[in-house]
């Protein structure tokens, strides 16, 4: 798994944003669990940045199509989930011409990255606890682990 | 911020959907609501895109709940923290409230993990019980609330029972959606019947329909060892129990061998026909009656409840179109009164459908350049051909109803605000023990919406005595009015209604319960006072019902000025004391037309000698008659051949002598028609004012002629089958189709003239037109026992009928602004003489310093006329907008009609001052020594 390399810190982000593994990545898991429709907004960012509608959209691809965000409210989780430092608005943009909207775009801090990996990786644990038990009847998704730093 | 490339405000969903925005906090909004409201530009757009306007609705529903829903998370715990952070500053509400209630330490529930499921509802029903304590406890102040909101809620449900019965519901058909309509039209006559080489051409080169059938009226005597009785039914193509997909109760439906020409007669009886007329006989299948003399055999009996065409009263029965359709045939020009039905195939759409029969037409235009040059078809849906013309009416009357629901929550919202005041005390006391103010909020909330769900609950009754008094009134004006009922989507609608002013209306009290005043109620020893800002609430919420109100007052006014043009404009002959009645002739038994002539003037003989009759003639048809009426394209001398397909039309009448003097049509110049006319070797007419003007407008019509028909040369004029008619006087000219209707130029025949069979009676009565029904009924009877009479009706009604739609939205709107005023006016009473109670010391301290009465009186009427001022004006914009819809459903009046315009703002300032006067006067005799002592 790839991440986008621009990640921008926001100044409003809990605690400081550690340059080594250590404490952030407690920090990162004293957030666990995320709730769904965070989680699914954290990891809509995962690929790299969006604006609302992209975000609006791959939630509800990822989720086929049982969660939709309405756009206040979609706003409303950006919103707390940069007050968390886990997302920030970003600066760069994709080249102007596919850009003709000039909107916000939003994308993960490394703070965010770390929680929707510890999150993601949390689901994987869990996924596989149950299908030990025989309860997931679908081939299930490969979840990558975490990507070790 | 950035604005998006679609300009400032967006498209009309962004807009709407900003509005909807309102309900988050002004600082949330300022952050994203230029975003998200992008976002949803984009959404709206897409899911239009990919699910038409289904799913625009189901996202605009979802979207609806989920801002609530975000707005109400947004706000409470914004309370809360605004709460928790004056306490850090040591000035906390409930500390200073807590210093004098005294020693109580400030209790705050920890702010600890969420709320768990089952707390939120334990607290839900401890709020909701207090609530029924508190309303039990103010019984007058909640009869007051619940009784304004039974009738704003009741009255909405009722009308929206109406709607949801005539308009939403689907057809009683299978797949009803997949149903079409079908007829032609041109661009000089407008829409028109179906012709019957068309519609056999229809049905062997579409390709989008499943099948179709045509159909049209059928007048007949029936006759079965009884007393003749006239029958109305439907004639029918084969197919159309398969396009409508029902099959026979009992026995069967015709075939296609049975549904040729020359065929032995065949019929099937509607439910209730054969229950009234055979008593449910269930050997009927085989039976055989005689219609116009002819001996028919009864197939088989349809299902209760189906009916065709017409969705309210059934046919009597269904006949087989094929008894006539040799003489259809003839001619490709003939639009003999036929429409078509027809089911898609699955999955066509109607854009499709139109385009295959717009393709069809092409080739039957250079096939028939004759008779189909500028033909086209007119594919609508069936719903939209049968209940169309009451879409805007009934939307208005809805939109009109809901005005007043608005004006009548915003009323209890004012009341609710105005106890809150009262109320102080308690929520401080509730504060001071540590409730927070989301807590608070909720609780007065939850008060609302148990208003609001009581009045919802009594609005129901009202609502079902409202659809019982509608069903009676509208009965035989609006079709499927029978339908309207109580039923499950209706009671969603007034439960959703109910929680959704509730919520709106509700958050309203529930956000100014706990403003940063709360500890003043205590500091100042109890005395309720009414927080600044609680007031500008209320009076915001006064000038918009105001707005409302002078809104709903205008349209109102505009629709009851052109109804009452309406009404009074003349149709060209006097409508009053006319009687008319239906007389058909079976072929059978007066073969010749000298035996016809010789029956109608024995009739009009003895008619005339009748006591109460002035006059009597017959015609046919007659005027505004919906069942009949007869046009021709025709041709006059000297002018210009047509080019095909251009050629004019006209309305024609063919009538006996008298018919001028009795239907009150003036003579303009020449002669009327005589009973020489009848026999006279030329055709003898007359022509309104009109079409003389139109065509011989400097030159003297008298002696000109013109022709039925559309002349491809001239040689064809000189040809034997070319009939001249001549003109011989001029007379007025008739509203034949309705007052607000354009209508055809006219002309008259003598009716010897012309070979039909079926003629309607007219007589001029002194007295009321009905009480010559019986005597009539007699005449005929001894002149032939077996000849029943059809449709005595008087004239008047034909003219009412056509101002129906008119007549509902008048009557209703009326109502509504009446009631709208009533409540404006109520709550302006309610705002002013609340506020000058507040200000009792005030105006005591005035007064001790020396002002006058007058002048204390000027002031509170100065306040009240601020707000009925600014509410006018707000209203008189609004209807602007309103009446710019509105101009379509006018009949001779402008948008701006200066006596509405200028009449009802004028109407509602009287009622708002006449409101103001009596709290105001109240104030002005306050006795500043007891004012004062009141401290």
């Amino acid at each position: 798994m790839t991440f986008a390399k621009t990640r921008l810190v926001s100044p409003s982000a809990r605690g400081s944003i550690m340059t080594d593994n250590g404490p952030a990545h407690d920090t990162a898991l004293s957030m666990l669990p995320v709730n769904p429709r965070d989680f699914l907004i954290l990891f809509s960012l995962v690929d790299g940045e969006r604006h609302g509608y992209g975000v609006l959209k791959h939630v509800s691809e990822e989720s086929e199509g049982r969660v939709r965000l309405d756009p206040a409210n979609l706003y409303r989780s950006l919103k707390r989930l940069m007050k968390d430092g886990l997302v920030a608005e970003t600066e760069k943009r994709p080249a102007s011409d596919l850009d003709e909207k000039r909107r916000r775009y939003y994308g993960l801090t490394e703070l965010g990255t770390q929680v929707v990996a510890a999150e993601a990786t949390r689901l994987s644990k869990l996924a596989d606890a149950a299908r030990s038990r025989n309860l997931v009847t679908e081939p299930a998704i490969v979840h990558e682990s975490e990507k070790s730093r | 911020m950035k604005r998006g490339a679609r300009g400032e405000k967006g498209d009309l969903a962004e807009r709407l959907y900003r509005l909807l925005m309102l309900s988050y906090p002004a600082e949330f909004r300022a952050a994203c609501a230029q975003d998200a409201a992008e976002v949803f530009g984009d959404l709206h757009r897409e899911e239009r895109a990919n699910g038409g306007s289904i799913a625009v609705l189901k996202l605009w529903g979802r979207t609806f709940f989920q801002t609530f829903s975000g707005a109400a998370r947004e706000r409470w715990p914004a309370l809360e923290q605004s709460h928790a952070g004056r306490a850090e500053r040591g000035a906390t509400p409930s500390v200073s409230a807590s210093r004098a209630v005294g020693k109580l330490s400030p209790v705050r529930p920890p702010k600890g993990p969420r709320a768990s499921f089952g707390e939120v509802l334990r607290d839900l029903s401890a709020d909701f019980r207090h609530a029924l304590r508190a309303s039990a406890n103010a019984p007058g102040f909640s009869l007051v609330v619940i009784v304004t909101l039974a009738l704003g809620i009741g009255a909405t449900t009722a009308i929206f029972s109406v709607v949801n019965g005539v308009l939403l519901k689907p057809l009683p058909y299978d797949n009803p959606d997949e149903l079409l309509y079908i007829h032609e039209r041109t661009e000089s006559f407008g829409a028109m019947s179906v012709s019957y080489p068309d519609f056999l051409d229809w049905r062997e080169q579409n390709t989008v329909f499943e099948e179709m059938a045509v159909f049209t009226g059928l007048e007949a005597n029936l006759s079965d060892d009884g007393i003749p009785v006239e029958i109305s039914g439907t004639l029918a193509s084969a197919p159309v129990f398969a396009v409508l997909r029902t099959e026979a109760l009992l026995g069967r439906t015709f075939t296609e061998e049975e549904d040729q020409a020359g065929a032995p007669p065949v019929a099937v009886l509607s439910h209730a026909f054969w229950q009234e007329r055979f008593g449910e006989d269930p050997d009927i299948v085989g039976r055989v009656v005689h219609i116009d003399d002819h001996p028919c055999t009864i197939l088989g009996v349809m299902p209760p409840g189906f009916t065709f065409p017409r969705l309210s009263e059934s046919p009597d029965l269904w006949a087989p179109a094929g008894l006539r359709a040799e003489g259809w045939k003839q001619n490709r020009g003939n639009h003999p009164g036929l429409s078509a039905v027809a089911r898609v195939k699955p999955g066509v759409t109607l854009d499709r459908a139109r385009a295959d029969m717009a393709a069809i037409m092409e080739r039957l235009e250079a096939e028939y350049p004759d008779t189909n040059t500028g033909v086209e078809a007119l594919v609508r849906p069936m719903s939209e051909a049968l209940l169309g013309r009451y879409e805007s009416t009934l939307g208005y009357i809805f939109l009109g109803v809901a005005l007043v629901l608005l004006i009548a929550c915003g009323n209890v919202a004012n009341l609710l605000l105005a106890r809150g005041t009262f109320r102080h005390q308690e929520m401080a006391i509730r504060s001071a023990l540590g409730a927070s103010r989301g807590r608070i909020a909720r609780l007065v909330l939850t008060e609302s919406i148990t208003y609001w769900l009581a009045g919802g609950f009594a609005g129901l009754m009202v609502a079902y005595a409202g659809t019982v008094l509608l069903g009676r009134w509208l009965a035989n004006l609006i079709p499927r009015i029978e339908t309207i009922a109580i039923d499950a989507q209706v009671l969603s609608f007034a439960l959703g209604v109910s929680m959704i002013t509730g919520i709106a209306f509700g958050l309203v009290p529930a956000l100014r319960s706990a403003p940063g005043a709360l500890q003043e109620s205590l500091k100042e020893g109890g005395r309720a006072i009414s927080g600044v800002g609680r007031n500008k609430t209320r009076q915001r919420l006064i000038i918009a019902e105001l707005a409302l109100a002078q809104t709903l007052l205008i349209v109102a006014g505009l629709v009851i000025h052109s109804f009452s043009l309406l009404v009074a404009a003349d149709p060209g002959f006097e409508a009053t004391n006319l009687l008319t009645a239906r007389i058909s002739l079976p072929e059978e038994r007066y073969p010749e037309l000298s035996q016809r002539d010789e029956f109608f003037h024995q009739l009009l003989e003895r008619v005339r000698a009748l006591p109460g009759t002035v006059s009597a003639t017959v015609a046919g048809p007659i005027p505004l008659d919906p069942k009949s009426g007869w046009q021709n394209g025709y041709y006059v001398e000297g002018d210009p051949i047509p080019e095909p397909g251009m050629g004019p039309y006209i309305e024609v009448f063919a009538v006996s002598d008298d018919y001028f003097t009795t239907m009150g049509i003036p003579l303009i110049r020449g002669r009327y028609l005589t009973r020489e006319d009848g026999n006279a070797a030329t055709v003898h007419v007359l022509v309104d004012r009109t079409f003389a003007e139109r065509h011989w407008p400097d030159a003297d019509p008298i002696g000109r002629r013109f022709a039925f028909g559309s002349p491809d040369s001239l040689e064809e004029l000189e040809g034997e089958d070319w009939r001249w008619m001549e003109v011989v006087g001029v007379v007025g000219a008739v509203k034949d189709r309705g007052i607000a209707e354009e209508s055809l130029v006219q002309m008259y025949m003598p009716f010897e003239q012309d070979n039909d069979h079926s003629w309607s009676l007219v007589a001029r009565t002194d007295g009321s037109p009905l009480e010559l029904a019986d005597p009539v009924r007699q005449i005929v009877q001894e002149l032939d026992s077996n000849l029943p009479v059809a449709d005595i009706v008087p004239m008047q009604r034909y003219l009412d009928d056509t101002t129906i739609p008119d007549r509902i939205l008048s009557t209703l709107l009326g109502a509504f602004a009446a009631a709208a005023l009533l409540l404006a006016a109520v709550g302006v009473y309610g705002v002013i003489s609340h506020d000058a109670a507040t200000r009792t010391h005030e105006i005591g301290v005035r007064m001790a310093i020396g002002a006058s009465s007058g002048k204390v009186l000027l002031l509170v009427v100065r306040q009240a006329l601020v707000m009925v001022g600014t509410g006018m004006l707000l209203g008189v914009a609004l209807s602007f907008l309103a009446s710019r819809w509105l101009s379509a459903e006018l009949y001779g009046v402008s948008t701006v009609d200066p006596l509405t315009l200028i009449g009802a703002p004028l109407f509602l300032c009287g009622i708002a001052v006449a409101a103001t006067l009596l709290p105001a006067r109240r104030a002005a005799r306050v006795d500043p020594l007891i004012a004062l002592r009141s401290e």
